[in-house]
This record gives structure tokens, C-alpha cells and sequence, in this order.
């Protein structure tokens, strides 16, 4: 246990992190993380990648208390409109082409946690649609939903951040 | 002529980004002391439990088929005549 610990406390804590930018929260947050895995250690089928099933608890767990404080759900996306391909919506957003992780950081402070949880998903995990949609147990025209707006949002920041400076 | 990025260089710019942006705090190092007391917690009242749920109950049914057994097969001291109530 405390190898599997060792392996994932950074990337269980950082994600945590990236989603709440609360260093007390991302802990609470990381040890209740904790305690899933290894009490649902013999649910792991084995037939997944463990990476992607610990990251899959930390997500539903990180999207389970955003629920909690806004009431916001996901399903209330689903009834919007059905997108169109996601690699047209991540066309609309050029000027994102000047984000640099330095400035990443400002842009992300005004993002609310679940859209800073996709973006993480999407672009920090590589994870498709398809597989955002499995793990965070939503259908993909909400997350293709959620994700443009999320991206709408940051090259909205990132426009305001470069006008300033 | 300007350069017009496409789909896949956008993504990949972001996914460049993305994974070159971490965050500046350390992991608390009381963390790993508070996960592993918690499951120590969590063990413990989880005997406790078992204690009095699985095996109180196997040790009932123990004593009750020893009972039982007695009943059934009645050793020596069991008839003797001095204290047999008949």
C-alpha cells in the first residue's frame, strides 16, 4: 500500500490542486481520495489501467463535492444543443495558440473547478471525450458542451491578461 | 501569408502547456501519515465489528452445538447415579 501511496500521492494531490487551488482542500480532498483506492483496492478489476482507474476516483470525488457546493450537475448540460466536432470547437479558440504555461496559472484562478477539472482531463491527461464522458459517468454532448465553454472562457481570460500587459 | 493553425496543433500547443504547468506548493507531508492512520482506524473498527457480528456469532454456534453434542452423547459424569434428578 504504502508503494501504491508513494506512486500516486503527487499525482492525486497536484490534480486535487489543479481543480481547487486550495493547498488545505486538495489535502482533505487527496486523503478521502486515499482511503477510496485502497478500500476499493479489490474492486479493481485488473482488465483497466490502474493510472486511469485512480484518476478516474479522483475526478468523481472532485466532481462529487463541486456538486455538493454549487448543486451544479452535468446532466443539466446534456439538454443544450448537441455541438459539433470537437476539433472544430478547439479550432474557434486561435488565440489560445499564445497561452504559455506561465500565464496559465491567472487564466485558470477564473475558471470555476469543474470547468478547470476538464480542461485538466482533456489537456493535462489526455483523456478523449469518450473517456471523460466514462469517467465523470455523463454523456459526450455535455462534455464537448462543457469543454467549449471552458475554453471559451480561458481565451477569454488569456485576451484580458495580454490587453493589460 | 499568416499561418493558420489547425485543429491538432491547437490541441497539441494546450496539451504542451498543460502538462508544463504545475503547481508551485509541495504535497503536505503530514498527508501521508493522516491517510495511513485513517486506514489503521478504519481496520481496526472494522475487527471490532467482525468481532461482534461474524465471530460472536460463530463462537454462539460453537457453544450451542456443544450443548447439543452433550445432550445427545451424555459423558459419565453426566449419569451419575448420585445426580441423576430422576
Amino acid at each position: 500500500m504504502e508503494v501504491l501511496y508513494d506512486r500516486y500521492e503527487r499525482k492525486v494531490f497536484y490534480k486535487c490542486l489543479g481543480i481547487t487551488r486550495n493547498s488545505e482542500i486538495s489535502k482533505d480532498y487527496a486523503h478521502d481520495i486515499f482511503i477510496k483506492i485502497f478500500t476499493k483496492l479489490q474492486q479493481f478489476k485488473g482488465t483497466s489501467n490502474f493510472s486511469l482507474w485512480v484518476h478516474s476516483i479522483t475526478y468523481n470525488y472532485c466532481m462529487d463535492q463541486i456538486k455538493k457546493k454549487k448543486k451544479l450537475t452535468f446532466s443539466e448540460l446534456s439538454n443544450s444543443h448537441e455541438p459539433r466536432d470537437i476539433g472544430d470547437i478547439e479550432n474557434e479558440n486561435r488565440e489560445l495558440m499564445e497561452l504559455r504555461h506561465e500565464s496559465l496559472d491567472a487564466c485558470m484562478a477564473e475558471l470555476s473547478q469543474s470547468e478547470r477539472m476538464i480542461l485538466v482531463m482533456r489537456y493535462q491527461d489526455n483523456l478523449s471525450v469518450t473517456q471523460i464522458a466514462e469517467t465523470l459517468e455523463v454523456g459526450e454532448s455535455a462534455v464537448k458542451m462543457r469543454l467549449k465553454r471552458s475554453r471559451d472562457k480561458l481565451a477569454q481570460r488569456l485576451q484580458e491578461i495580454t490587453s493589460i500587459s | 501569408m499568416s499561418h493558420q493553425p489547425e485543429k491538432a496543433d491547437i490541441r497539441k500547443h494546450l496539451e504542451k502547456q498543460f502538462r508544463e504547468y504545475l503547481p508551485k506548493e509541495n504535497v503536505p507531508e503530514s498527508l501521508k501519515d493522516e491517510v495511513f492512520q485513517s486506514l489503521d482506524r478504519i481496520r481496526f473498527a472494522a475487527e471490532l465489528m467482525d468481532l461482534f457480528t461474524g465471530k460472536f456469532t460463530a463462537s454462539e454456534l460453537e457453544f450451542l452445538n456443544l450443548i447439543s453434542e452433550q445432550r445427545e452423547y451424555p459423558t459419565a459424569s453426566d449419569t451419575e447415579p448420585g445426580l441423576d434428578p430422576h
